[in-house]
């Protein structure tokens, strides 16, 4: 049971972090081709610390599972 | 149809693994995200609605800026002086902009408070709407009051069933101010210079070097009207500085005059030579015509010569420093004096005070306490000044006329006016506050880098100490062609 709800974390993370990589390219992109239109309305600075945190926690969980 | 559909899709999603179902969940956070910065992108529907009330940076509502004339509060921006400007930031072009601004004033009764926006980055010119007018706000409940669409007639004793009624009586101008239109916005283009004075009108040569943007009314009766101007350039700021001679009649271009720059665009300070720029024209009707001096303040006006002498100028002078013992007339009782040159501080007589002009590039505002009908003289013993009120100034009172109808200000003496018309849409009140809006056509405004630039005017409010301006917020509404629309015609082209 232990090990499952710790399988479904690891997959829920590692399917985030991937998402928010392309969602991140993404409107990076956008913001680039109309300046604003991304940052008008979100704090791309906290999207990107969410997904560094996202990428150390998934590294941490990998390097436990070893 | 479209349940069907769902139940497919959750049939198939149901058969599938643990990862193919966070990964939709997750694939379509991020499409809706994506949706939605492109729908605010593109604005298919045609309208986006901005609204800030300073409690945190807005990413298209700039700052109201400068500093100094704007203190932080608890609710919103107290505003101190005058004039604060702000940008706005839009995402696409647009046709029109609806500006709503909550406000209320502090320790202050009598004002008039506009909303410009910039049409010309080089002349520094603002298209001005109204935002509040005290004075008509007072009088809408006192009068007697007639609206038609956007235009209200006010009479302090009701005479006259309608405008037009009024328009086509055999009113005293006199008696009537205007706020917000021109005489000929409400058919007032006949004005007729008296017999015994048309008989004096001789060329004129004006030698009192001038500087930048200038406006005059000049009255044409016979023969050509010709404007001759002799410029130099003075290139201190590194724009690109030509000159545009235009001439109105009844508020319509006929005619205009062009001399480039001196194709040094630097501000290397090396003064060009003296150059002619003429206009003349023939055949033309007799009456009111209106001359603009189109030019950036690199440009000084050494002198200027006119087939009549009966001229006179709009709003205010600005005169280059050296000459002296200069005396100038304004139908006004109230002057506004800067200069940017220590040289030209000094005492100016202004009626009949004296008063002191003590610093650099700060306005100096002066209200004469005996208010006379009449032309004040003001008398200085240095020039390099910048003059300016909502009148006339003419250099000669023997020449003087006023042919514009009293625009309605908040130092125009009310005993004498008996109607007033005015383009004006009455504000709304919500407790304290009271909600002003205006409309823009966005077609006139300058824009760089996606951004229009607006001001807030308060004239006076800088001389009046304690007094301000508390905004509450400001909301803009930007107007245009729907993505449908814009489809429907690049189909039709």
């Amino acid at each position: 049971m232990g090990k499952n709800k710790g399988n479904y974390k690891r997959i829920i993370l590692q399917e985030g972090f991937s998402v928010l990589s392309l969602a991140l390219f993404s409107f990076i992109i956008l913001e680039w081709l109309w300046p604003n239109s991304v940052l008008g309305y979100l704090n791309l600075n906290l999207l990107l610390l969410i997904w560094l945190a996202i990428g150390i926690l998934l590294l941490v969980m990998n390097k436990k599972n070893k | 149809m479209f349940c069907l559909l769902l139940s497919v899709i959750y049939n198939i999603t149901m058969k599938k693994g643990l990862i193919f179902k966070v990964r939709l969940v997750f694939i379509i956070i991020w499409l809706l995200a994506l949706g939605f910065f492109l729908f605010k992108t593109i604005v298919p529907n045609g309208s986006i609605v901005y609204k800030t009330n300073f409690s945190k940076e807005h990413r298209f509502i700039g700052s109201l800026t400068p500093v100094e004339r704007v203190e932080k509060m608890d609710q919103g921006r107290k505003i101190t002086g005058d004039p604060v400007y702000f940008s706005l930031y839009y995402p696409r072009h647009f046709e029109e902009a609806e500006l709503k601004i909550k406000y209320k004033w502090l320790n202050d009764d009598k004002q008039i408070f506009s909303v410009g926006m910039l049409a010309d980055n080089r002349l520094w010119q603002y298209y001005l709407q109204p935002m509040e007018n005290t004075v008509i706000e007072d009088l809408l409940s006192d009068w007697h009051v007639t609206q038609e669409n956007d235009t209200y007639f006010l009479q302090k004793e009701k005479q006259f069933n309608s405008q037009a009624e009024f328009l086509n009586s055999d009113f005293n101008k006199s008696e009537l101010a205007l706020y917000n239109l021109t005489s000929q916005e409400i058919g007032l283009t006949d004005y007729v210079l008296p017999v015994e004075q048309k008989e004096q009108i001789i060329p004129l040569t004006l030698e009192t070097a001038l500087r930048g943007h200038h406006q005059f009314f000049v009255y044409h009766s016979k023969g050509d009207l010709k404007i001759d101007l002799r410029i130099q350039d003075l290139n201190q700021n590194g724009d690109y500085d030509p000159v545009d001679l235009i001439l109105y009649f009844q508020d319509k271009i006929i005619l205009n005059s062009f001399l480039e720059d001196d194709n040094n665009n630097t501000d290397d300070g090396r003064v060009s030579s003296i150059r002619d720029l003429n206009l003349q024209a023939s055949n033309l009707p007799e009456g009111l015509y209106k001359v603009e001096i189109r030019v950036n303040d690199d440009i000084v006006i050494k002198e200027l010569k006119s087939s009549s002498n009966y001229l006179i100028f709009t709003n205010g002078i600005r005169l280059a420093p050296g000459a002296s013992n200069v005396t100038i007339y304004t139908n006004r009782d109230y002057l506004r004096a800067t200069t940017v040159n220590p040289g030209s501080i000094q005492e100016v007589k202004f009626g009949g005070e004296v008063l002191g002009l003590t610093k650099t590039y700060r306005q100096h505002y002066w209200v004469l306490e005996d208010k006379v009908p009449v032309w004040n003289k003001v008398v200085l013993d240095k020039t390099g000044i910048m003059l300016s009120n909502d009148g006339l100034f003419t250099f000669n009172q023997s020449t003087a006329f006023d042919p514009e109808v009293t625009q309605l200000g908040i130092e125009t003496d009310m005993e004498n006016i008996n109607y007033i018309i005015a383009r004006y849409q009455s504000i709304r009140r919500e407790g304290d506050w009271n909600i002003a809006q205006a409309n823009f056509d966005l077609y006139r405004a300058y824009y760089k880098d996606n951004k229009y630039n607006f001001m807030l005017s308060i004239p006076g409010l800088s001389h009046r100490s304690e007094a301000g301006l508390i905004i509450d917020s400001i909301e803009v509404e930007l107007k245009g062609k729907g993505l449908w629309e814009k489809i429907k015609e690049t189909i039709k082209e």
